[in-house]
């Protein structure tokens, strides 16, 4: 076994997940050669091959590792194109999930889901992993689009059913313990959306997007009202919550994000925390007027503040998530968070 | 007459913002003191001119000699406030050319000034903006008046003058404040300049006295003047001494001039600056140059060196500098100092941050920072504790020859113990050879 990861880092007690593509960026979609793939750092471009790859986990021990993949973060009109995609995709595949690899007992690989909006490629993708009986315990979708500003995916339920269906396909029977990554930064609301879909596990980024803009998160992650299970929640009733700003660019910011954008002046003079009633750290110590300050001045503690404000945010969002679902009140949960993001 | 600058959205009724600022502090012991301040001499080198004391002030109670790092903009270079007090260190320099900018005595005096704006509890030290002033902008004229300067933002002709000067620090509402001077750099040739400009300070501190508003919150310090020209120091520190102030910065050095002079307008400095009061010696922090200014009998220092050389990915070591994006420390697994304790030396290791340096910039700023802040602090420490013990010639003479007979400084082909800190050291009878 490699050396390990998590210990290098100063984590040996968390678990260490290895992605192919840092998905907190915008990357090239393509530019992959024959049975590899381009993977890009600030060198610019690096082809990967499954040797390659398999070497660098051998000697770097990872809990849980992507396997490589193809597929396109946008949509794609050429089914050529998508079929060439899941092709490559398929060589990674064969060669990691294969019998004649040698497993790594403590490391988990993750099977790629490939085949962009197209059912067609999608179903050739499952058909052939059926046929060679492989055996993964996590799997993760690619080829979702998403928004190239705000670099979250752009709709969840427009893959709903291609879901459903490649779902279906790769469940063995009475198998229900596999898990499902979603690999694309999400709001709360596209990841309830995502979660009643059956996705367990979702990247941490959107945080860190959010933050490198200079923005700060400040929907609200949970309400008492709704945990009891009989509490009926209304479609609207607790839009009334939404905080209302005086110009047209910032409600358009504020109702589809729940944002706001701490570069913006009017924070300048404004004393307040972050977010009302939030208990991090950040709001319990800083203003926003000091960290608009800190982000006009460019000082690098500006993006630590939010950073912490954001994660927190996001955290208490998912352990509330959790909590909705083991007691009983998620639809109540969902409401109120689609609602504070609805879309008017 | 007085020009209202734009930028400088100075509020003239004082009344108001006084009531900002919090005005119970945890040193209740400067009650009955003459100043907002008080130094107590507690022991003496038995050779050279070092001390320890003990400095209280509004915010914060501490041992010198101590190191001050720059909070340029109001915040310490990715270090959080709760952070700089966990690497104890309860004293802070503000820049208040750039505060008084961004973001504007109209904004301090509605957050209750710096302290409660950025959320230090420690305390707080202000330069007056002059030095800043001169060096960073284009036009910038010195009159009798004031310094007359081209606004950055708009092209303006904008004036700073010590009561405007006073006026932003009041508003800031620092623990320790400086007057305005006239900045000569102290390689200047033109001895009737160096003349005018110190008697000019002089002057200058008059007014700054004059127009003072918070003495009892604020220790004003004179800033001692003359460049290289010993007669002239000498006539600016006697005649500073009699304005009977808290303490008194040394300035106009550290600007390029060679060392040899350095240390002699130091060291006349101190010899003639009241010993029972604190001398703050301005700009200097590399560790030779502390340790020496030390022995000539300054108590305190700041310097933007330590956080500015981390932004370059370089951690300060007994030895000097390691520049961590070398390849050398790519697979180096030891942590950047194993004498250090700091939160950086306790989890990472070098190969660590040198990767993260072609990564995320930002963390390994905080990083770096942290440590070179925890440095700085920690060779004070050193400083203080052999001076408690009597030991200080010792420590010096020891920490002098491992830093030149190092590898660092062999790769960097630096001589054997440069002869100025020879000669400084000797002048205060600590023999190096």
């Amino acid at each position: 076994m490699g050396k390990s990861f998590g210990n290098f880092i100063a984590m040996k007690d968390y678990i260490t997940y290895l992605s192919v593509h840092d998905n907190s960026k915008s990357y090239q979609n393509g530019f992959n050669e024959g049975k590899k793939i381009a993977i890009w750092s600030k060198r610019g471009k690096t082809l990967i091959s499954s040797d390659i790859f398999d070497e660098f986990i051998k000697n770097v021990h990872f809990d849980i590792v992507e396997c490589p993949y193809d597929d396109f973060d946008g949509s794609v009109e050429s089914k050529k194109q998508i079929r060439k995609a899941m092709e490559r995709t398929k060589s990674f595949v064969d060669w990691f999930f294969g019998d004649q690899r040698e497993k790594f007992k403590n490391t988990e690989i993750i099977m790629p889901l490939v085949g962009n909006n197209d059912l067609e490629n999608r179903k050739y993708f499952t058909e052939h992993l059926k046929n060679s009986n492989y055996k993964f315990k996590g799997s993760i979708y690619h080829g979702f689009e998403r928004d190239k500003s705000s670099l979250t995916i752009t709709d969840v339920q427009k893959y709903k059913k291609l879901i459903q269906i490649v779902d279906n396909d790769i469940t063995m029977d009475g198998d229900e313990n596999k898990f499902k990554i979603f690999s694309l930064p999400a709001r709360p609301d596209q990841v309830v959306e995502a979660v009643e879909l059956g996705f367990d596990i979702f990247t941490g980024t959107y945080p860190y997007v959010i933050t490198k803009k200079g923005y700060a998160t400040i929907f609200e992650p949970k309400n008492d009202l709704i945990k009891n299970p009989q509490h009926e929640t209304e479609d609207y009733e607790v839009s009334k919550k939404r905080i209302k700003l005086d110009d047209a660019e910032s409600e358009k910011l504020n109702k589809e994000d729940l944002v706001i954008n701490l570069n913006d002046k009017k924070f300048s003079e404004d004393f307040g925390p972050l977010k009302k009633n939030c208990t991090c750290y950040s709001c319990k110590n800083f203003t926003r007027a000091y960290i608009y300050h800190l982000l006009f001045t460019k000082e690098i503690s500006a993006h630590t503040i939010l950073m912490i404000h954001n994660i927190s945010n996001y955290f208490e969002f998912f352990e509330e998530l959790r909590n909705s679902i083991e007691n009983d009140y998620f639809n109540n949960f969902k409401k109120f968070v689609l609602n504070q993001f609805k879309r008017e | 007459m007085k020009k209202h600058n734009p930028k400088f959205k100075i509020f003239l009724k004082i009344p108001s913002f006084i009531k900002n600022q919090v005005m119970s502090y945890p040193n209740d012991s400067l009650d009955n003191s003459e100043y907002p301040m008080k130094f107590e001499v507690l022991q003496k080198c038995s050779r050279s001119k070092a001390r320890l004391s003990k400095l209280t002030l509004p915010h914060a109670v501490l041992e010198t000699p101590q190191f001050m790092p720059v909070g340029t903009q109001g915040a310490l270079k990715g270090v959080l406030p709760s952070q700089i007090r966990d690497l104890n260190c309860n004293l802070i320099l503000g820049n208040t050319y750039h505060l008084g900018n961004r973001p504007g005595t109209c904004i301090l005096n509605q957050a209750g000034g710096l302290h409660k704006y950025m959320n230090w509890d420690g305390a707080l030290l202000t330069d007056s903006g002059g030095f800043q002033m001169v060096s960073l902008l284009k036009l910038a004229k010195v009159t009798e008046e004031g310094v007359s300067f081209q606004s950055p933002h708009d092209d303006s002709m904008m004036m700073l003058t010590p009561e405007k000067s006073m006026e932003i620090q009041n508003s800031i509402g620092a623990d320790i404040i400086m007057q305005l001077d006239d900045v000569v750099s102290s390689t200047l040739d033109d001895q009737d300049r160096m003349e005018e400009a110190m008697l000019r300070s002089i002057r200058w501190l008059d007014r700054c006295i004059k127009s003072h508003k918070r003495k009892k919150d604020q220790n004003l310090f004179p800033i001692v003047q003359g460049g290289l020209n010993m007669k002239l120091r000498e006539q600016s520190v006697k005649e500073l001494v009699k304005r009977n102030t808290a303490g008194y910065a040394i300035g106009g050095l550290s600007g390029g001039e060679s060392k040899d002079d350095f240390w002699r307008a130091v060291s006349l400095s101190t010899d003639f600056l009241p010993l029972e009061k604190p001398r703050y010696l301005m700009g200097v922090g590399f560790a030779i140059d502390l340790i020496v200014c030390v022995a000539l009998g300054c108590d305190f220092f700041d310097c933007v060196f330590p956080t500015r050389t981390a932004r370059f990915g370089c951690a300060l070591v007994d030895e000097g500098q390691l520049n961590l994006k070398k390849n050398t420390f790519s697979t180096d697994e030891k942590t950047i100092d194993e004498n250090c304790d700091c939160f950086t030396c306790k989890t990472y290791s070098r190969a660590f941050l040198h990767m993260l340096l072609n990564s995320d910039e930002v963390t390994v700023c905080q990083l770096i920072s942290i440590h070179n802040v925890a440095y700085q602090m920690r060779l004070m420490r050193r400083i203080r504790d052999s001076i408690r013990n009597d030991t200080f010639p010792e420590f010096a003479t020891n920490f002098i020859n491992r830093f030149y007979l190092s590898d660092t400084s062999k790769k960097t082909n630096a001589k054997n113990i440069p002869d100025w800190v020879i000669e400084a050291l000797k002048s205060v009878n600590i023999e190096l050879i």
